[in-house]
C-alpha cells in the first residue's frame, strides 16, 4: 500500500453525510411525495406467458364511481409507445401481445387503493394464448415460437473497437449477440489438456424494500415526475421521444431511493403514471407492490460453456466461452450485460487466445436487466470456479494456480485495453492470510476456497457533468445528478468538494437531483459515481477555487501563487484575510456567488474493445471457509473473508458498508436465494415466498477487509467500489466445498440436496 | 395476488369478551365472518381481497390468552402469542424444553404478534407451530354453541363455527423435546420422549414442510426401554418411522427422497441427542 | 362502517380518534399524523420496513389494525428521541450501519426494543433478534455492531424511552 498524505475530509471517516436524516426517519423517499388530488394507480396484469392481445375494454371499470382515468393500447395517439434501452421494445401497455405472467396490459387511476383493484376486475381482455417460452432451452428449440416476429422493435448495437462486436436480433429469440475475440484459435492445439465444463448461474430479484414508484402530474404544459429513478435524465429522454413531448418541458426529481442495486434504472414506472396523469388530469402515484418488483426487473440467470485449454503446469492459455444470458420476455439492459458478461468471462487472467460468444435469449418470464455485477457476477461464477476445477485436475494448488496466472499490475486486461490498476497478488495474500490458507491443517468435511474477480469499473465512455457554488459567506452547493441509493455518494460527493476547497465537509450541500436544475449525468451505475462524477465535481471544485484565489489575489495586489484558501479565508503568509468582507467590498452588500461548470469523461478510443479505454479496474478478492455435514449435504460457512481495493477511501464506514452488503448478497446467492420458475409460473412471487439473507445468516466470522492500493484515477487516487463484494463469493463458496469434500457443484444455488446428491455419486463411484 | 392494506374490505369489528360470546357470534354473522388473533395470516388475505362483513377480535380475550397448569398437562390459550409461552412461568416449569425452543420460532415480530391457535389454523406446513405439538401428544380444545370438544391437534375439525379455545400439551413430554429447523423448508423434525426414571414410556415425532400439512405420531418402541437402548436403535426406529409416513412431497426445494432421508436422518439424530443429555 | 374510537399515546402524546375498523396502523401515523418515518417496505409483514413499538414491542404497522392500539402506547422513529439521539440512533450514525435507509427507523426500533428487554445481549441474541428485519444494503454486520455499542452506552443508564 501507498503511503498516503493525510487528508483533511477524504478519508477522516466523519458520519456519512445522509446519517441524521435517515436515522431519525426525516428522509425523504417518492413514497413521502404527495400532492394534492393525488390518484392511486393500480395495474392489470397478463395471466398467460404468451399470448395475443385480442381485446381490451376498460369501459366499464371507466364507470366506476371514483375511477378518474384508465389507461389501455387504445390511448397512443401521438405517441412512440416503445421504449427500452438499446432496444424498444418494451410497450407502456401492451399492444397486440403479452410476453410473461405480469406484462402490463391496462392500469386504473382512482381515488383509493380498494376502487382501482375493483376497477381492475371490470377490465374485460380477451387472449389467445400462444405456446410459451419458459427457458433458454425452449426458446432456442428449432420449433419454438418467435417472441417477436415480423418487423423486429427498433434497436441497435453499440459500436466496439478492437475484437469486440455486437448484433441486434442475429438469430430467432436472441435479442441481442456480444462476441469478442483475440488471438488465434490454433492456440488450443499447443495445449497439454482442454477442459470443458458448463455452469449455470441462478436469477436473483434486487427486492430493495423500496418499490417501483413515482409521482406524475403535468401542468400546463409540463410533466413533472418524483421517481425513485437512478438515472432520471435517461427517462426524461424516453419520455420526451414516447410523449413527443420537448425535453425541456419534463421534469424529474428523485429524492432518497430506498434502494436500487441496478433496478431502478431507465423507464420502470414513469411511462404508464405520465399517461394515466395525463388522462386524468391529476397527479396519479403508481407504486408497485413487492409482487409486482418481482415481475419488473430481475437478475439474469445463465449458462456458461467454457472451453479452457492450459498447459501442464497450470498455465491459462486459450479459452473459448458460450453464454446464454437468461434476458425474459424483454431486452431492457440485457445488450449492456451481454458485453459485460461476454468481456468479464477471462476473469483476472492472462490469455493468449479469447473466443467468446454471449447470446441474450428472451424468454416468457419477468424481464432481466441491470443487477449488481451486471454480468460479472455471472462470469465470475463461471470462471472462478473453472480455475478450481482445473488446479484439482493437474494436481495444483488453486492459489497456486491464480498466482501463476493473475495479470500483472498495469497489465492491459486484453489487448488494446488499459492496465489493471490493482496488484492483484498482493490482495489475494491479504485474503489468503486472513482465512488461514497456507499451511493449514487439512481435514475431510472442512475446506478453504479463493477467489479474484476483475471487473471493469465506471462506465465505457460515461460523461459527467457537475457544477460547484461558493457563497458569499463560503457555503458551497454541489449540483450533480448522481443518485443517493444507498451506495454514500452524497457523502463522497460532498467530501471531494470540501477537500478541494478546503473546509468543513459540514458547508458543503449538494442539490436535490432534479432534471431542470441538475447537471447531466447518464445514471447512477457502473460503480462510476466517485471515479467518474467525483472528477467532475474536483474539476470544477478546482476552477472556483482557482477563480476565488484569483479574485483575492486582485483585491491583494499579489500573485494567486502567493495565496492559500482555507476555510473561506484567504491566508497570505501569516496574514488571514476572510473572503466575506472582500467580496461584498467588491461587490457590494448582497454578495456574490463563484460558480464553475466541471466536465468529465476519458476520450473514446476505437481501438479499445469497448470504444474507450476502461477507467479503472473494481476488483474483488474472497475467501471462503465452510464445513460440509456429509449426512445432510448442509454447509455452514464457518468463514468468509472479502476485500476490494478502492484505491483511496473517502469514508471507510460508507466503502465497508458496499463491500459487506454485496457480499452478503452473495452468499444469499450462493446457498439458498433464487427466484423459482416452474414453467411459466413463478413460485417465489414475492418475500413472502422469496428468502434473502437475514442477521442469522451471517457467517460466524465474517470480515471485508478494505484495500487502499491508492492507484484510483478518481480524486485523490479513489476508485469505485460498489460491486466487486458480490462478485467473490458464490465461486469461493463452491470452491470451499471442493475442498472439503471433494465434490464440485456447478450450479446455483448451492443447496444441501445438491451436496448430498454429489456425494452419493462420489461414494457410488468409489466403490465402482 | 399481493393485494395491499388498502384493498382491506370494510367490515363490522365485534370484540366479544369470552370464548362462549365470540361463539355465539359467529353463529349468528354468516358466511362472510372472519375471526382474528395475532392477524398474521389473516392480514395478508385480507390484502389480498378477501371480501368479509364483519370480524370478530379474539386476542384480547383474557380466557383464551391464559397459560395455565392443569394435573397432567399445561393449558396453552389459543391466543397466547409465541413470545407469550416463551417466557411463561408454568410453561419454564413444566415444560422447560419447550420454552427454550419457542424463543426461536419464526422472528420476533411474529413471536409478538403471533398466536399458536392462528399459527395452526394457518394450515402452512411451513410453521412453527404444528410439528412440535404433535411431537407433544398435544390436543385441541374447540369451543361450540354446543359446548367443548376435544382433537388431536393435527386433525381438522369440520365445524366452520368453533373457536379454538386452548391447546393441552401433556406434561410428560417436556423434559425431552427438540425441534430441528435447520433444513427448512425441506423438512423440520421435531421429537419427544416421555421417560420415566430413565425408563421410556412414548416416543413421538412431529414433521414440517415435507407434507401438505404437518404430520406425525407415535414411534413403537417398547414401554420400559431404556434411553440407552432407544439411542442405540435410533437408526433403525427413525428409518422405520420415516419409511412409515405417507410420501412425502416433491417440489422445487426438495425432493421426495430426501425429504425422506432427511426425516430420518434428523429423527435419528435428535433421538440419541435426547437419550445423551 | 362503524367508526370505532381509539385513545392512545403517540410518541407520548395521547390521542382520540374515530377510525374506520379496517384502518391500518401505518395508514394512520403516515396519512393522519404526517409521521413519514414509518416507511411501508414489503406490505407483508415480511420486512419489517414498517415496524414501530406497541408498549414497547416491535410491530408491523402495515399488519396491524388502528383499533388494536386501543389503549396502548405507540412510538415511531420520531418519537424516539428529543434533543439529542437515542443510544441506538447515535450507535448507528457511528457505524454507519445503514445505506439507503429505508430500513433504517425500523430496524432502529426493533434494535431498540431488544436493548429495553435485554439491555447486554450476546452477538447471537443481537443476531436472532434482528433477523425479524430485512436489510437489503448493508449486510447486517455493521448493524449488529451498531447494537452493540449501543448496549456498552446504555450500560448503568436507565431506559431511553
Amino acid at each position: 500500500m501507498n503511503e498516503q498524505t493525510k487528508l483533511r475530509t477524504i478519508g477522516a471517516n466523519l458520519p456519512r453525510k445522509d446519517a441524521q436524516e435517515k436515522v431519525t426517519g426525516a428522509a425523504i423517499f417518492t413514497d413521502d411525495i404527495s400532492l394534492p388530488g393525488m390518484l392511486q394507480a393500480k395495474v392489470l396484469r397478463s395471466p398467460h406467458a404468451h399470448a395475443r392481445v385480442l381485446r381490451v375494454d376498460a369501459s366499464k371499470a371507466q364507470a366506476l364511481p371514483g375511477v378518474v382515468a384508465v389507461a389501455t393500447r387504445d390511448d397512443f395517439d401521438g405517441m412512440s409507445p416503445f421504449y427500452g434501452y438499446l432496444i424498444k421494445d418494451q410497450a407502456v401497455l401492451a399492444t397486440d401481445r403479452v410476453r410473461y405472467i405480469g406484462d402490463m396490459v391496462a392500469a386504473v387511476a382512482a381515488e383509493n387503493d380498494a376502487t382501482a383493484y375493483q376497477a381492475l376486475d371490470l377490465i374485460e381482455v380477451e387472449y389467445e394464448p400462444l405456446p410459451s417460452l419458459p427457458e433458454i432451452a425452449t426458446a432456442l428449440a428449432d420449433d419454438a415460437p418467435e417472441l417477436f416476429d415480423g418487423d423486429k422493435p427498433f434497436g441497435v448495437a453499440n459500436p466496439y473497437g478492437t475484437g469486440a462486436s455486437g448484433y441486434v436480433y442475429p438469430r430467432k429469440n436472441v435479442c441481442y449477440q456480444f462476441d469478442y475475440e483475440t488471438g488465434n484459435a490454433d492456440a488450443f492445439a499447443r495445449c497439454d489438456h482442454v477442459f470443458e465444463d458448463t455452469f449455470t448461474f441462478s436469477r436473483l430479484q434486487h427486492m430493495h424494500l423500496e418499490p417501483f414508484v413515482s409521482v406524475a402530474r403535468w401542468t400546463i404544459d409540463e410533466l413533472e415526475i418524483w421517481s425513485a429513478s437512478q438515472s432520471p435524465f435517461v427517462v426524461r429522454k424516453e419520455l420526451a421521444r414516447v410523449f413527443a413531448h420537448p425535453e425541456n418541458k419534463i421534469r424529474i426529481h428523485v429524492p432518497y431511493i430506498g434502494g436500487g442495486y441496478g433496478a431502478k434504472n431507465a423507464c420502470k414506472t414513469e411511462p404508464l403514471a405520465a399517461l394515466l396523469a395525463r388522462k386524468a388530469r391529476r397527479p396519479v402515484r403508481l407504486r408497485f407492490t413487492a409482487e409486482e418488483c418481482f415481475l419488473t426487473n430481475t437478475q439474469h440467470a445463465s449458462i456458461h460453456r467454457l472451453k479452457t485449454g492450459v498447459m501442464q503446469d497450470g498455465q491459462l492459455i486459450a479459452r473459448k466461452s458460450e453464454i446464454f444470458l437468461n434476458s425474459g420476455a424483454y431486452a431492457d439492459a440485457s445488450p449492456l450485460v451481454a458485453e459485460k458478461a461476454g468481456y468479464r468471462i477471462n476473469g483476472s487472467y492472462r490469455w493468449q487466445h479469447i473466443d467468446t460468444k454471449c447470446y441474450c435469449v428472451l424468454t416468457t418470464t419477468a424481464p432481466a436487466g441491470a443487477f449488481r455485477g451486471f454480468g460479472g457476477t455471472q462470469a465470475a461464477w463461471a470462471s472462478e470456479s473453472q480455475i478450481d476445477m482445473i488446479a484439482h485436475r493437474l494436481g495444483i494448488d488453486p492459489y497456486d494456480i491464480r498466482m501463476k496466472n493473475l495479470l500483472n499490475l498495469n497489465e492491459p486486461y486484453v489487448p488494446a485495453e488499459s492496465g489493471i490498476d490493482s496488484d492483484l497478488r498482493e490482495g489475494l495474500s491479504l485474503v489468503a492470510d486472513r482465512l488461514g490458507y497456507r499451511n493449514r491443517r487439512r481435514r475431510r468435511g472442512r475446506g478453504m476456497g479463493l477467489s479474484v474477480v476483475v471487473k471493469d469499473g465506471g462506465g465505457a465512455n460515461k460523461p459527467a457533468h457537475a457544477f460547484v457554488k461558493a457563497t458569499t459567506t463560503g457555503g458551497v452547493i454541489v449540483g450533480s445528478g448522481t443518485t443517493e441509493i444507498g451506495q454514500g455518494s452524497t457523502t463522497a460527493l460532498t467530501s471531494i468538494a470540501a477537500e478541494v476547497l478546503n473546509c468543513e465537509r459540514d458547508r458543503v450541500s449538494l442539490t436535490p437531483v432534479d432534471t431542470h436544475a441538475s447537471p447531466y449525468d447518464q445514471g447512477t451505475f457502473a460503480s462510476s459515481g466517485v471515479a467518474i462524477m467525483g472528477k467532475a465535481i474536483e474539476i470544477a471544485a478546482n476552477k472556483v477555487k482557482r477563480e476565488v484565489l484569483a479574485f483575492a489575489a486582485e483585491d491583494l495586489d499579489c500573485d494567486p501563487g502567493d495565496l492559500v484558501l482555507q476555510d473561506w479565508t484567504i491566508r497570505r503568509g501569516n496574514e488571514v484575510h476572510p473572503l466575506a468582507p472582500m467580496i461584498m467590498k467588491h461587490f457590494g452588500g448582497p454578495g456574490f456567488e463563484f460558480v464553475a461548470l466541471g466536465y468529465y469523461k476519458l476520450p473514446a478510443d476505437h481501438d479499445a474493445p469497448l470504444e474507450t479505454k476502461i477507467p479503472y479496474w473494481e476488483n474483488g478478492w474472497g475467501g471462503a471457509e465452510v464445513e460440509v455435514d456429509e449426512e445432510t449435504g448442509q454447509i455452514r460457512v464457518l468463514q468468509l473473508i472479502i476485500s476490494s481495493d478502492f484505491g483511496r477511501a473517502i469514508n471507510e464506514g460508507a466503502c465497508r458498508g458496499q463491500d459487506e452488503g454485496g457480499a452478503m448478497m452473495g452468499l444469499g446467492q450462493a446457498l439458498f436465494e433464487t427466484m423459482v420458475y416452474d414453467g411459466d409460473t413463478l413460485l417465489t412471487p414475492s418475500p413472502l415466498h422469496y428468502r434473502v439473507p437475514l442477521a442469522s445468516d451471517l457467517p460466524d466470522r465474517f470480515q471485508s477487509i478494505l484495500q487502499e492500493q491508492g492507484r484510483g484515477p478518481g480524486p485523490f487516487g479513489t476508485k469505485g467500489g460498489g460491486e466487486s463484494g458480490i462478485l467473490t463469493v458464490a465461486s469461493a463458496i463452491a470452491n470451499a466445498v471442493e475442498d472439503a469434500v471433494g465434490v464440485r457443484i456447478t450450479d446455483l444455488p448451492i443447496t444441501p440436496e445438491k451436496v448430498l446428491a454429489a456425494l452419493d455419486r462420489q461414494k457410488a463411484d468409489g466403490e465402482a | 395476488m399481493q393485494g395491499s392494506y388498502g384493498n382491506i374490505a370494510a367490515f363490522r369489528l365485534h370484540r366479544p369478551t369470552s370464548a362462549a360470546e365470540a361463539c355465539s357470534l359467529v353463529g349468528e354473522l354468516g358466511d362472510r365472518v372472519a375471526l382474528m388473533a395475532g392477524g398474521v395470516d389473516l392480514l395478508q388475505d385480507l390484502k389480498a381481497g378477501l371480501p368479509i362483513e364483519h370480524l370478530i377480535y379474539l386476542k384480547a380475550i383474557k380466557q383464551l390468552r391464559r397459560i395455565e397448569a392443569c394435573d397432567d398437562s399445561v393449558r396453552l390459550g389459543a391466543c397466547a402469542t409465541h413470545h407469550d409461552i416463551e417466557t411463561d412461568a408454568v410453561v419454564a416449569e413444566y415444560l422447560p424444553s419447550v420454552a427454550g425452543i419457542w424463543g426461536d420460532v419464526a422472528n420476533a415480530r411474529v413471536r409478538i404478534a403471533g398466536t399458536i391457535g392462528g399459527n395452526i389454523l394457518a394450515g402452512n406446513a411451513r410453521y412453527d407451530g404444528l410439528p412440535p405439538l404433535i411431537a407433544l401428544d398435544a390436543t385441541a380444545i374447540f369451543e361450540t354453541v354446543a359446548g367443548t370438544r376435544r382433537t388431536r391437534v393435527d386433525e381438522v375439525l369440520g365445524d366452520r363455527n368453533a373457536i379454538l379455545s386452548a391447546i393441552e400439551v401433556p406434561k410428560r413430554y417436556g423434559r425431552y423435546f427438540a425441534f430441528d429447523r435447520s433444513l427448512k423448508p425441506a423438512v423440520s423434525v421435531a421429537v419427544s420422549i416421555a421417560a420415566d426414571r430413565g425408563k421410556v414410556e412414548h416416543v413421538r415425532a412431529g414433521i414440517g414442510c415435507a407434507h401438505a400439512s404437518p404430520v406425525g405420531g407415535r414411534l413403537p418402541i417398547d414401554p420400559g426401554t431404556s434411553l440407552e437402548t432407544l439411542a442405540k436403535s435410533s437408526v433403525e426406529l427413525a428409518a422405520a418411522f420415516a419409511q412409515s409416513l405417507p410420501e412425502p412431497i416433491e417440489d422445487l426445494t426438495a425432493s421426495s427422497a430426501y425429504r425422506r432421508r432427511m426425516i430420518a436422518l434428523q429423527l435419528a439424530r435428535q433421538l440419541r441427542a435426547l437419550c445423551e443429555a | 362502517m362503524d367508526q370505532v374510537e381509539i385513545t392512545f399515546l403517540l410518541n407520548g402524546v395521547t390521542q382520540r380518534r374515530m377510525v374506520q375498523p379496517n384502518r391500518v396502523l401505518i395508514d394512520l401515523l403516515r396519512g393522519e399524523f404526517g409521521l413519514l418515518g414509518t416507511k411501508l417496505g414489503c406490505d407483508q409483514a415480511v420486512c419489517g420496513a414498517c415496524t414501530v413499538l406497541a408498549d414497547g414491542d416491535p410491530v408491523a404497522a402495515c399488519a396491524t389494525f388502528a383499533f388494536e392500539i386501543d389503549g396502548r402506547e405507540v412510538r415511531t422513529i420520531e418519537g424516539l428521541s428529543e434533543d439529542k439521539l437515542h443510544p441506538v440512533q447515535q450507535a448507528f450514525v457511528d457505524n454507519a450501519a445503514f445505506q439507503c435507509g429505508y430500513c433504517t427507523p425500523g430496524m432502529i426500533l426493533l434494535a431498540a426494543a431488544l436493548l429495553d428487554r435485554e439491555p447486554d445481549p450476546d452477538e447471537a441474541t443481537i443476531r436472532n433478534w434482528l433477523s425479524a428485519n430485512i436489510c437489503r444494503c448493508t449486510g447486517y454486520k455493521m448493524i449488529v455492531e451498531a447494537v452493540q455499542q449501543a448496549a456498552a452506552a446504555g450500560r448503568g443508564r436507565g431506559r431511553a424511552k
